[in-house]
């Protein structure tokens, strides 16, 4: 395996750069299944296979806390552009994650925080993590899936 | 990728002329190519995930936030979707109104009226813009 150069301090753009040239693609087989409305089907995750290679390698993401602070940011009514997108850069890149930790971290990145921070507080689950599989054979009547009302956060998807 | 740096305000080519390096720091930020009925990301740089909100209604997200809301995606689909289904005519835009997301993209891929939402089987898109 490939040593990840020391990357605290590099543009992340310029680790993204390495890590297409050094880093195989990983296809991850999770899905993360998640209702942010009532009104609307079931959506649907699917991490970046490249992205998924730099979760894997380690010592290029930055923390997922980095994002967080950047989207508080971005939703002042005064916001014209960012300022502090140097903690994408300068923030200690996070160590190599494992695939489910990496599906953990793209929840708190790319899922609202409104569905992950009490997705089991409900009558049902609003968010579960599934593979591929498990989702149905086909797209029919896409926009009217739902999470099941009998499913268990915690049951195992595979 | 060497992790040396160069600093240079213009690349010059020996018979082709020369090009200021702000082209490409202004350049192609983020891109995708997928398969809108299976979600298999075929290819792609910048970009963590992508959701699949329903028929033809999709939203990537970038590794890398954009430095504002001010930038300038481009997309388009194939025509067929994975029956084999000829949708000529088909479009695509970006959802949100007037007000981009400097973290992710809602994308949505139509019939030729803009009336029915459904999937492609290859959906691409880039994007430039200044980085975060």
């Amino acid at each position: 395996m490939i040593n990840t150069p020391e990357f605290q301090g590099t543009h992340l753009w310029d680790r993204l750069c390495w890590a297409k040239e050094n880093l195989e693609g990983h296809q991850s087989d999770y899905r993360v299944v998640y209702e942010d409305s009532v009104d609307e089907c079931a959506k649907i995750l699917v991490p970046d296979p490249n992205w998924m290679a730099c979760a894997l390698q380690g010592g290029i993401l930055p923390p997922v806390e980095v994002y967080w602070l950047l989207a508080q940011d971005e939703a002042q009514p005064d916001f014209k552009k960012h300022t502090r997108g140097y903690l994408l850069h300068n923030s200690k890149p996070i160590e190599a994650m494992t695939e489910e930790q990496a599906i953990e971290y793209l929840i708190m990145k790319d899922v609202p925080q409104s569905v992950w921070r009490d997705y089991d507080s409900g009558n049902k689950p609003k968010m579960v993590i599934c593979r591929k599989e498990q989702l149905p054979g086909t797209r029919e009547w896409r926009n009217a899936w739902k999470i099941s009302e009998d499913i268990k956060a915690t049951e195992q998807a595979a | 990728m060497a992790l040396g740096k160069i600093k240079a305000d213009t690349l010059e080519h020996s018979t082709a002329g020369s090009l200021d390096t702000s082209y490409v720091v202004n350049g192609t930020k983020w891109r995708i190519n997928w398969n809108g009925s299976t979600n298999v990301i075929n290819g792609s740089f910048n970009n963590s995930s992508l959701t699949d909100n329903g028929n033809g209604d999709f939203t990537p997200a970038y590794t890398n936030t954009m430095a504002d809301k001010a930038y300038s995606p481009t997309g388009q689909a194939h025509m067929f979707n994975d029956a084999g289904t000829n949708n000529s005519g088909t479009k695509v835009m970006r959802q949100g109104g007037e007000s981009l997301l400097a973290s992710s993209l809602r994308i949505a891929v139509t019939n030729s009226s803009w009336a029915t939402l459904g999937d492609r089987v290859s959906i691409s898109w880039t994007l430039a813009g200044d980085l975060a």
